[in-house]
C-alpha cells in the first residue's frame, strides 16, 4: 500500500510549477478514467495503481493550488462612508424596547417611530436593515421613518432596490435644485416636502410640469396625489387616463375610482359621539361597535370616547355568561382599546384591575373582561414613550 | 453581607446574553414579549448569591412561579418554573432575566419561602448526587482491591471496544480507499451521472464504521458534483483530500502526535472536554469574543464562539452542542471579555479550547465596580460597549494564515480572522456582494456561508447589515476566511460589535 511519503516519492523531483502543471493532466485523467487513459508520468513499478498514483499526486497539487492565491487587487475609488448624524444616539432602555417591539409588538412601532421623531435620537445602526424591510410593505410609517433615519439612512437606503421608497420620502431641507436634477427619486422626494409646507403650490408644480416627467417620477407623484388627496384631483387625474404609459393610466385608473368614492362618501362621525350613539342602540357592546371601531383603529382617539368603550366594557364584565362570539368582540374592542386609548385613562383601568382582584377575592369568580391585561398595553406604551421622554 | 459572595454571579448580564440562552427564536421572541414588568408580582434578585426569582400572570389562574439561579463562572444557570412548557429555559425565565438584564429587578435579600426550599431541595440533590458517585467510585475501588480479577476484565472490557471500533474504522478505510480508487478507475463522469445515492450508501457505511468524520466528508462530494462550473477540479481535490486523510490514518503512529491528533479528528475521534482539559496546552489571558455562531447538523444545534487573546491576539474557539429547544450552555456575546484560563486541543493547528478556570465575566470598559448596585444603572445592551477592539489584520495576511494553517492541517477549509478594516461593497453588475481591504488592497467575495451553498438573498442580507453598521467607514470585522471568499461573523464600529 501506497503511504504518505511514498506517495510523495512517486512524484520524486517536483518543483511547484510542475505540481501546477501536473493538475490539469490530473484532471482530465480522472474525468475519463485511468482505465481509458493512462496517467502522465505514472510511476515505476509494476505493482503501482495508477489510480492510487492519480490521487496522491492530485493531494499534492490540489493542496498547492489552494494556498498559492493571494486576494485579487482592488480597483478604483472605495464608496463614499455615510454622512455623519449630529443627532445624540437612542438611550440603552428605549434600544432594547426598540427590539422588543420588532419581536414582539410590532403594532406599537408606528406611535414609537413618531415619537422618536419628535424626541430626535438617531437609532442604532445595526436596527436600520429591519427598520427598512418593515417600510417597504408599511407605507404608513415612511415618512417619520424617513425622518428618524434621515441622511444615514437614505445613504443605505441607496445600496439596496428594496429600499428605494425612503429617497422619495420628505427630506428635512427642501432643495429646490432636485425638481429640475436628472435623479426621479429626489423629484419625488421634493414635491413630497412641498405636500407637507404648501400643499397647493405643490399640486399646482405637479399640474404645470406634469408632462416633462419620465413615467417613473409620474408613478411617484400618483402615489403622492393618494396620500394627499384633495377633491380638486379628481379631474386631473382623470385627465391622465391617456397617459402613454400604461403602468401610469393603471395608477391613474385607480386613484381616479379612490377619490371619487372618497368625495362621495360622508366625512366620519365624531369618535365619542358614534360611540355613544352605538352603545345606546346595541344596549353594550356589539357588532356594529366593533366594526365601527376596528374603522378607526391605527389613529388616536379622544379621552372621553375611550372611556365611554371601556366603561362598557367594565359593565359588561358584571353580566352573566354570553355566547362566545360576545366574548370575542369583547376582547377586539378591548385590545383595541388598549392599542388607541390616550393614556390619560390608564388611571380608570388601574382603578377597575383593582376592583376586579377584590371581586375575585370575594366571590372567587374570574372576571369575565380581563382588565389586567389591557393595563399590561397601557403600560407598555407609557413605557416606551417615558423612555424617550425623559433623557 | 453573610453568604458566599460570587464576584461573576453579582454582573447583571447584558441583554444580548439572556437573548443566548433561548433554545430557538421563538422563544426569544416570548420571552422578549414577557419582558414587561405588568404581569410580575412578587419578584426580586439577589446579586450574591446570583439568584433571580418572580410570579408571572399567565392563562392560568394561578401564576407561574419562576426561579433562576446564575452561579456565575462555568457552570449553566439552572431554571425553574411551575409552567407547562418543556422548553429550557422557558419563556418566562427569559422574560424575567431581560427585565433583570435591564434593571428593573428590584434587589433584596430576602427571597421567599418557595426560592430557598428549591435552593436547598437542588444542593440537596447535588450532594446525593456527589455522595452517590463517591460511594461509587469507592466501591470500584474496594472491588478491585477484593477481586483484582474483575477489574481487570473491566479494563479490558473497555480496551476491547475501543480496539472494536479502531477495527471497525480500519475497515471503513480500506472500504473507502478502495471505492475512491474505483471510481478514478472508471472515471468521474461517471459518478456524476449515478445520482447522490452511492455516495449516501457509502457515508451510511462510514457511519456504520463509526467514522463520522469521513462520513460527512462523503457526503460533501454531492455539492461538489453539483457544482455548475468547476465540479471535476473541485471533485478531484475534494477526492484527494479522502485519500490524503486514508493514508494519514493507516500512517498515524509514525506522524507527529499533533498531526495524528489532527487525523482522528478529522476521521471523527474526538476528543473529549475532559480529555482536552486534562492534556491540553493551557493558555490563559484576557479574551474577547470575536462573535458567535450557530448551525444545526443532525438534529444537534452546534454553537461555536470565537475568543481573541488580549496579549498577542491568539484565537481560540469554545464548542458547545445541545438538541433543539435546550439551552446552549455557552452565553456568550461578540465584545465579551473573559478572563479565563483555557486549554487547546492538542492539534496539528490549535484552535479548539476548553475553559479550564474562569475568573469574573468582566464587565465592559464603563460598567465599572461603583455601578453595580445601583439599581438604575444604565445596563448594556444588544450591541456591547467594547473593552477594546480585536486586532486585525489585512486580506493578504488572511491569505498567508490560511496557508500556514493548509500546511499544518491540509484538511482545513477555512480559518477565523480578523480584517482589520474591511469595508462592504454592494452589488455590482454580477450581483455579487463583496468585501474590501481598505488598508491592504484586496477584496473578496462575502459569503454567506461557509458551505457550498450560495444564496444571494442571504448574501445582499448580510452585505446591507455590514453597511448599515459599519457606516461605509472601514471597520474590522471578524468572519470566517477561505481563498474564495470571507464569511462575516460579527462587525465592530464605534466601539459597539454587531453579531450578523
Amino acid at each position: 500500500m501506497t503511504d504518505v511519503t511514498v506517495s510523495a516519492a512517486t512524484v520524486p523531483d517536483v518543483t511547484v510549477p510542475d505540481v501546477m502543471d501536473d493538475w490539469a493532466h490530473l484532471v482530465s485523467t480522472a474525468l475519463v478514467g485511468t482505465d481509458r487513459r493512462p496517467l502522465p508520468a505514472a510511476g515505476p513499478g509494476p505493482g503501482a495503481d495508477p489510480a492510487a498514483q492519480l490521487l496522491a499526486r492530485a493531494a499534492l497539487a490540489g493542496l498547492a493550488r489552494r494556498v498559492g492565491r493571494p486576494p485579487e487587487r482592488f480597483e478604483g475609488a472605495l464608496p463614499q462612508p455615510a454622512p455623519p448624524d449630529p443627532r445624540p444616539a437612542l438611550p440603552q432602555a428605549a434600544a432594547r424596547r426598540l427590539r422588543t417591539i420588532l419581536d414582539s409588538y410590532p403594532k406599537y412601532l408606528p406611535e414609537w417611530l413618531a415619537a422618536v421623531r419628535r424626541a430626535g435620537f438617531r437609532l442604532p445602526a445595526a436596527y436600520l436593515p429591519p427598520l427598512l424591510d418593515i417600510g417597504r410593505t408599511n407605507m404608513l410609517i415612511r415618512a417619520d421613518l424617513a425622518a428618524v433615519l434621515a441622511e444615514p439612512g437614505r445613504w443605505l437606503a441607496a445600496a439596496s432596490g428594496n429600499w428605494r421608497y425612503l429617497l422619495r420620502e420628505a427630506r428635512a431641507e427642501a432643495r429646490p435644485e432636485d425638481w429640475q436634477g436628472a435623479d426621479p427619486d429626489a423629484r419625488v422626494c421634493y414635491v413630497a416636502g412641498l405636500y407637507l409646507s404648501d400643499p397647493q403650490a405643490a399640486r399646482r408644480l405637479i399640474r404645470q410640469d406634469w408632462a416633462a416627467q419620465r413615467a417613473a417620477v409620474k408613478l411617484g407623484l400618483l402615489a403622492l396625489v393618494s396620500r394627499y388627496p384633495d377633491p380638486d384631483d379628481v379631474s386631473f387625474v382623470q385627465g391622465l387616463l391617456k397617459d402613454p404609459s400604461k403602468q401610469v393610466r393603471d395608477e391613474a385608473t385607480l386613484l381616479a375610482g379612490g377619490l371619487e368614492r372618497r368625495s362621495a362618501k360622508p366625512p366620519p362621525p365624531d369618535f365619542t359621539a358614534e360611540v355613544a350613539r352605538l352603545l345606546a342602540a346595541n344596549r353594550g357592546v356589539g357588532r356594529d361597535l366593533h366594526n365601527f371601531v376596528m374603522t378607526r383603529s391605527g389613529e388616536p382617539w379622544p379621552h372621553d370616547g375611550a372611556l365611554l368603550l371601556i366603561d362598557a366594557l367594565a359593565e359588561r364584565g358584571g353580566r352573566a355568561a354570553k355566547a362566545a362570539w360576545s366574548d370575542w368582540i369583547a376582547e377586539q374592542v378591548q385590545t383595541a382599546v388598549a392599542d388607541n386609548a390616550p393614556l390619560t385613562v390608564r388611571d380608570r383601568v388601574a382603578g377597575l384591575v383593582a376592583d376586579q382582584a377584590v371581586a375575585a377575592a370575594l366571590e372567587g369568580a374570574a372576571p369575565r373582561v380581563d382588565f389586567a391585561a389591557m393595563l399590561a398595553l397601557l403600560d407598555f406604551r407609557r413605557d416606551m414613550l417615558a423612555e424617550l421622554r425623559l433623557s | 453581607m453573610a453568604g458566599t459572595t460570587n464576584p461573576a454571579a453579582a454582573q447583571r448580564w447584558p441583554a444580548q446574553r439572556v437573548h443566548a440562552l433561548a433554545p430557538d427564536a421563538s422563544s426569544q421572541r416570548a420571552g422578549a414579549k414577557l419582558a414587561v414588568p405588568t404581569p410580575w408580582s412578587g419578584w426580586g434578585a439577589r446579586a450574591e448569591s446570583g439568584l433571580v426569582w418572580g410570579d408571572c400572570k399567565g392563562s392560568d389562574n394561578q401564576p407561574y412561579q419562576v426561579t433562576v439561579e446564575l452561579p456565575g463562572g462555568q457552570s449553566p444557570p439552572s431554571y425553574s418554573c411551575s409552567c407547562p412548557s418543556r422548553k429550557l429555559p422557558c419563556k418566562h425565565a427569559l422574560g424575567l432575566l431581560l427585565l433583570w438584564s435591564g434593571g428593573a429587578v428590584p434587589e433584596t435579600d430576602e427571597p421567599p419561602r418557595r426560592v430557598l426550599d428549591w435552593l436547598a431541595a437542588r444542593r440537596e440533590r447535588a450532594e446525593r448526587g456527589e455522595a452517590r458517585k463517591a460511594a461509587a467510585a469507592q466501591k470500584a475501588q474496594a472491588a478491585e482491591l477484593e477481586d483484582p480479577a474483575a477489574a481487570r476484565k473491566a479494563a479490558q472490557a473497555a480496551e476491547r471496544r475501543a480496539e472494536q471500533r479502531i477495527r471497525r474504522i480500519d475497515a471503513g478505510v480500506d472500504e473507502l480507499e478502495l471505492w475512491l480508487c474505483d471510481q478514478v478507475r472508471s472515471g468521474l463522469t461517471g459518478l456524476r451521472a449515478a445520482g447522490y445515492r452511492p455516495i449516501d450508501e457509502l457515508a451510511r457505511r462510514l457511519v456504520d464504521a463509526q467514522a463520522p468524520g469521513l462520513a460527512a466528508r462523503v457526503r460533501d462530494l454531492t455539492s461538489c458534483l453539483n457544482a455548475p462550473q468547476d465540479w471535476p477540479e473541485r471533485t478531484l481535490a475534494e477526492f484527494s483530500l479522502l485519500y490524503l486523510l486514508v493514508q494519514g490514518w493507516r500512517n498515524r503512529d509514525a506522524l507527529p502526535d499533533a498531526l495524528a491528533a489532527t487525523v482522528r479528528r478529522r476521521i471523527g475521534l474526538n476528543p473529549s472536554s475532559a480529555q482536552i482539559a486534562q492534556s491540553g496546552e493551557r493558555a490563559a489571558g484576557r479574551w474577547l469574543v470575536l462573535g458567535c455562531r450557530d448551525t444545526t447538523a443532525d438534529k444537534l444545534v452546534e454553537r461555536r464562539v470565537w475568543l481573541q487573546r488580549e496579549a498577542d491576539g491568539r484565537v481560540a474557539m469554545l464548542l458547545a452542542f445541545a438538541p433543539p429547544g435546550q439551552a446552549l450552555n455557552l452565553a456568550l456575546s461578540a465584545g465579551e471579555v473573559l478572563d479565563a484560563e483555557l486549554a487547546f486541543a492538542p492539534e496539528a493547528a490549535p484552535l479548539r479550547a476548553v475553559v479550564i478556570e474562569q475568573g469574573a465575566q468582566l464587565p465592559d470598559q464603563d460598567g465599572s465596580a461603583e455601578q453595580q448596585g445601583a439599581p438604575d444603572c444604565p445596563p448594556r445592551d444588544a450591541s456591547t460597549r467594547l473593552a477594546w477592539t480585536p486586532q486585525g489584520g489585512t486580506l493578504d495576511e488572511a491569505a498567508a494564515a490560511f496557508a500556514a494553517a493548509l500546511a499544518a492541517d491540509p484538511w482545513t477549509r477555512f480559518i477565523p480572522f480578523v480584517l482589520g478594516s474591511a469595508l462592504p461593497l454592494p452589488a455590482d453588475a454580477t450581483g455579487a456582494w463583496r468585501i474590501a481591504d481598505a488598508k491592504g488592497g484586496g477584496h473578496v467575495s462575502l459569503l454567506p456561508e461557509t458551505g457550498d451553498g450560495t444564496d444571494p438573498n442571504r448574501a445582499e442580507q448580510i452585505g446591507l447589515a455590514l453597511l448599515a453598521c459599519g457606516g461605509g467607514h472601514p471597520s474590522p470585522l471578524f468572519g470566517l476566511y477561505r481563498p474564495a471568499g470571507l464569511t462575516p461573523v460579527s462587525v465592530w464600529r464605534d466601539g459597539e460589535a454587531t453579531n450578523l
